[in-house]
């Protein structure tokens, strides 16, 4: 039986709001992945929030990572890594409405993001893992968004 | 078309942009140390090489799809003046990548940034500058 425009429109809303909180949960994900470790603290820190900036920030875990002279050579004492990189799951429901926002409020988040610098100047690894992410928002909507719509 | 082929278009062009003000451009796996202030971090990565066009005239025509990174270091304290300088050859540089005629094009999409990184205790503050790219031959 043929679907009612009322139907057809239900279903589409109700795509588009799964596709757009795959999307976000899917751009959490890739924040926290593609995030430098030391700690675990940055790659926890990705808050999805509603509206305004979810300002909160994972507790201190580890040891983090120092620069030490020996022998007057500045080298990298490694730190403990936090065992497992917890990320926080946003408790709502997710739809496709209003202003959403995928943040980190740790104080070195945007050095982190910014700066190749940040892991070794060498330039190599991960070292524009933000804009990666940033710069494949638009490819990752349009992928999550059609597979859902192409579903009704 | 080869990986290699794309990164060398990218790479000689950002180099050339920067070499007028002798700005020495730092590459993946090129230095172990940076050089001294002020100079330039280009970053290319590949996000999706699996995207073969169908084309019934040149079958192995492909698109390969990337991400730029230009992060532009210079010394602390001495205004904003270089730094913009060099975001300003980056955004130049991106944006006129793609000649056509090339036997590989690379087109940049829209460009992000400048992103300015002036805290911290570091020697250096920098500007950042990426944009997505697709490369065709």
């Amino acid at each position: 039986m043929a679907k009612t425009p009322k139907q057809a429109l239900k279903e589409v809303t109700e795509a588009m709001d799964r596709g757009f909180a795959k999307f976000i949960t899917n751009t959490q994900s890739k924040l926290s992945a593609g995030s430098p470790v030391d700690t675990g603290r940055l790659a926890s820190s990705w808050m999805i929030s509603k509206s305004t900036p979810n300002r909160s920030v994972p507790p201190e875990t580890g040891i983090p990572a120092e620069r030490e002279t020996i022998n007057g050579v500045s080298v990298k004492v490694p730190g403990t890594n936090s065992p497992d990189v917890s990320i926080t799951p946003y408790t709502g429901k997710i739809t496709m409405d209003g202003t959403w926002y995928v943040s980190s409020s740790l104080p070195y988040a945007q050095k982190a993001a910014f700066d190749p610098g940040y892991l070794g100047r060498r330039g190599g690894g991960a070292g524009a893992w933000f804009t990666i992410v940033e710069n494949n928002l638009n490819r990752d909507q349009d992928r999550i968004m059609g597979a859902e719509l192409r579903g009704v | 078309m080869s990986l290699q082929a794309v990164r060398a278009v990218i790479e000689q062009r950002i180099q050339t942009a920067y070499a007028v003000d002798r700005i020495p451009v730092i590459f993946q796996n090129s230095f172990e140390t940076p050089p001294s202030l002020p100079y330039v971090v280009c970053l290319i990565d590949y996000v999706d090489v699996a995207q073969p066009l169908v084309c019934q005239v040149e079958p192995l025509i492909e698109d390969l799809r990337g991400n730029i990174q230009i992060s532009c270091y210079a010394k602390r304290g001495q205004g904003m003046g270089q730094l913009e300088l060099m975001a300003e050859t980056a955004q130049k540089a991106m944006n006129q990548l793609y000649q056509w005629g090339d036997a590989v094009t690379v087109k940049c999409g829209a460009v992000s940034g400048p992103v300015s990184v002036l805290e911290g205790s570091d020697p250096y503050v920098l500007v950042t500058l990426s944009a997505p790219f697709v490369a065709s031959a």
